[in-house]
């Protein structure tokens, strides 16, 4: 079978995708590196080069609070994530009535887009009109509406709404994940004796250890660099209260015009990406 | 075994303790979406738990305000040009990976994963200067080729896990027959992989249906903005939150109803490469 056709054969099936790759993150990437050391022009483009003239942001202390926020919202954000969703996909693990109804409707903020998820919460916690400010306000919980978006509560709102965005995807994984423990395993371990919390962190946590680790990393890559969803909400205000990594890319780029302190904080974030991905490389080598 | 029915029926209660919130969480943002897509601008604030208005003269007004036809043009352009193309690139990446063994693969392998960690927003503004010098900016295609781009490495991967499956000795019979390869996999493969495949299409529609960041950088004329970002922006102090929420509604629909349509073959889809 594999002499059949011409050796060149497989290489023709995945150039389709290899020249996508290489356009869309290949040269991006290249261009990325050499901007960080460079002045350049938005428009214009290549003035000169500058060395490390564009890494001064790291002896910034605006720059240091961009990083102190982008750990709260990386940290809170994925263990946040992580307890929701393995609350829900523990309730929905084993048989009870309705479940298969209630997997198909717990995914549906997966499904919405960022922009909607961004409307939808910014209408739900207007500080005027919204529904939660009204049910706050109606039930005596509070007197004066909550600024949800306001300085104080605009980053725990973010990432609440990022929580809610996030957490369906790990429900799918750990639902899935769940599956491949065998029935037995459960009951040899109920049979011993094993409470319900001890079966889970003696026998499930150990058992899912390779699922858990992958999607942490997988989680925590994306979210240190999440650019919608934060921008449709705040526009990373307001007055910089959360101003992620990812909106300063943006900010440096399209607000400053200046392209290579934009490239070079890009830089700085894909150090953090290299480490989780060689992580993430290893973890998957250990279980094949 | 009164102590054991009582144990169970804690469980039972705290599981729907959990569901409950979940569902809540899930369910009153999009039911206060559309109850408030129906309700007059003058009421708007007051009336949320019982529909007490049915006013679809919003959703009138939406189009009238907003370039609707426009948005929900483009929107459909990127997402069935970013799913369907993604399935065709990736059925054909994939078929390779599973059927032949050649230098390079666990390179291409790693590159695969490695684009599923690399943030959009890093890429985004050398492809922004990058357009603009090869003068392909502000164009459907290019937008595409980004959103394809992003959006194949997962495929590409379900797929050669459900191809993995299938066994070669079917294609060796067509092959014998007298089929080429290529047609072999398209008479016999794929017609089999369609859950596989309807999996891939769903997962890249909704990559293409939820694009905000690469229209925003890589378009500028007004005929390209998708609906994401065009009602987005409507976002400030003196929203319309009526209006707003009954485009909300028009730009749920149709990832919720692809899912509803291929969520058979999407639960089946997802989990098929983690049962092994």
């Amino acid at each position: 079978m594999r002499n059949i056709g011409k050796k060149s054969l497989p290489y023709r099936y995945i150039l389709p995708a290899v020249i996508f790759l290489t356009i869309i993150f290949g040269i991006p990437l290249v261009n990325m590196i050499w901007y960080a050391f460079a002045d350049v022009d938005i428009m214009s483009g290549f003035k000169e080069w500058v060395g490390l003239k564009n890494f001064s942001f790291l002896i910034d202390p605006e720059f240091r609070k961009t990083l102190l926020r982008t750990l709260i919202w990386v940290i809170f954000g994925v263990a946040g994530i992580f307890i929701y969703g393995m609350s829900v996909a523990l309730a929905l693990n084993k048989p009870i009535p309705g479940r298969n109804l209630f997997r198909i409707l717990v995914i549906i903020p997966w499904l919405i887009p960022h922009a909607f998820a961004g409307t939808i919460w910014t209408w739900m916690l207007n500080s005027n009109t919204g529904l939660v400010n009204a049910v706050l306000m109606k039930t005596g919980l509070v007197s004066q509406p909550v600024s949800f978006l306001g300085e104080e509560l605009a980053m725990a709102t973010v990432i609440f709404i990022r929580i809610w965005k996030g957490a369906p995807f790990l429900i799918m994984s750990l639902l899935s994940a769940f599956q491949t423990i065998p029935v037995e395993v459960e009951e040899a371990a109920t049979i011993d004796g094993a409470g319900k919390i001890q079966y889970f962190r003696k026998v499930m946590v150990p058992l899912l250890k390779p699922v858990l680790v992958s999607s942490g990393i997988i989680l925590t890559a994306w979210t240190i660099t999440i650019f919608d969803i934060v921008y449709i909400i705040t526009k990373g205000g307001p007055s910089h209260a959360t101003e992620i990594l990812s909106i300063s890319i943006y900010n440096k780029a399209f607000i400053d015009n200046d392209l290579g302190a934009s490239a070079a904080i890009s830089l700085f974030a894909m150090v953090f990406i290299i480490v989780l991905g060689y992580l993430q490389m290893r973890s998957q080598n250990k279980v094949e | 075994m009164k102590y054991r029915t009582k144990k169970k029926l804690k469980d039972y209660l705290l599981r729907y303790l959990i569901i409950a919130v979940a569902l809540l969480l899930t369910l009153v943002p999009l039911y206060v979406t559309v109850v408030t897509s129906l309700t007059p601008a003058d009421k708007v604030g007051s009336a949320f738990i019982l529909p007490r208005y049915f006013e679809w003269r919003n959703y009138v007004k939406l189009f009238e305000v907003l370039p609707m036809a426009s948005y929900i043009k483009s929107s459909l352009i990127y997402a069935f040009g970013c799913s369907i193309l993604s399935v065709v690139i990736a059925s054909l990446s994939s078929y390779a990976l599973s059927r032949y063994r050649f230098r390079g693969k666990p390179v291409f392998m790693t590159a695969l994963l490695a684009v599923q960690i690399i943030p959009q927003i890093v890429i985004a503004i050398p492809l922004f200067k990058m357009a603009l010098s090869l003068g392909i900016y502000d164009q459907f295609g290019t937008v595409i080729v980004a959103l394809v781009a992003s959006a194949i490495p997962y495929p590409i991967l379900l797929l050669k896990g459900f191809f993995d499956t299938i066994p070669v000795t079917l294609e060796e019979a067509a092959v014998v027959d007298g089929c080429t390869r290529l047609k072999a996999f398209v008479r016999i493969i794929l017609p089999l992989s369609k859950p596989a495949l309807m999996t891939a299409f769903a997962l890249t529609f909704f990559v293409g249906w939820d694009l905000y960041l690469y229209p925003m950088i890589l378009t500028t004329s007004s005929s390209k903005v998708p609906l994401t970002l065009g009602l987005s922006r409507m976002i400030d102090f003196y929203t319309p939150w009526e209006i707003l929420m009954a485009g909300t509604v028009i730009g749920i629909l149709p990832p919720i109803l692809v899912y509803l349509l291929t969520q058979k073959y999407l639960i089946g889809g997802l989990t098929a490469g983690s049962d092994k």
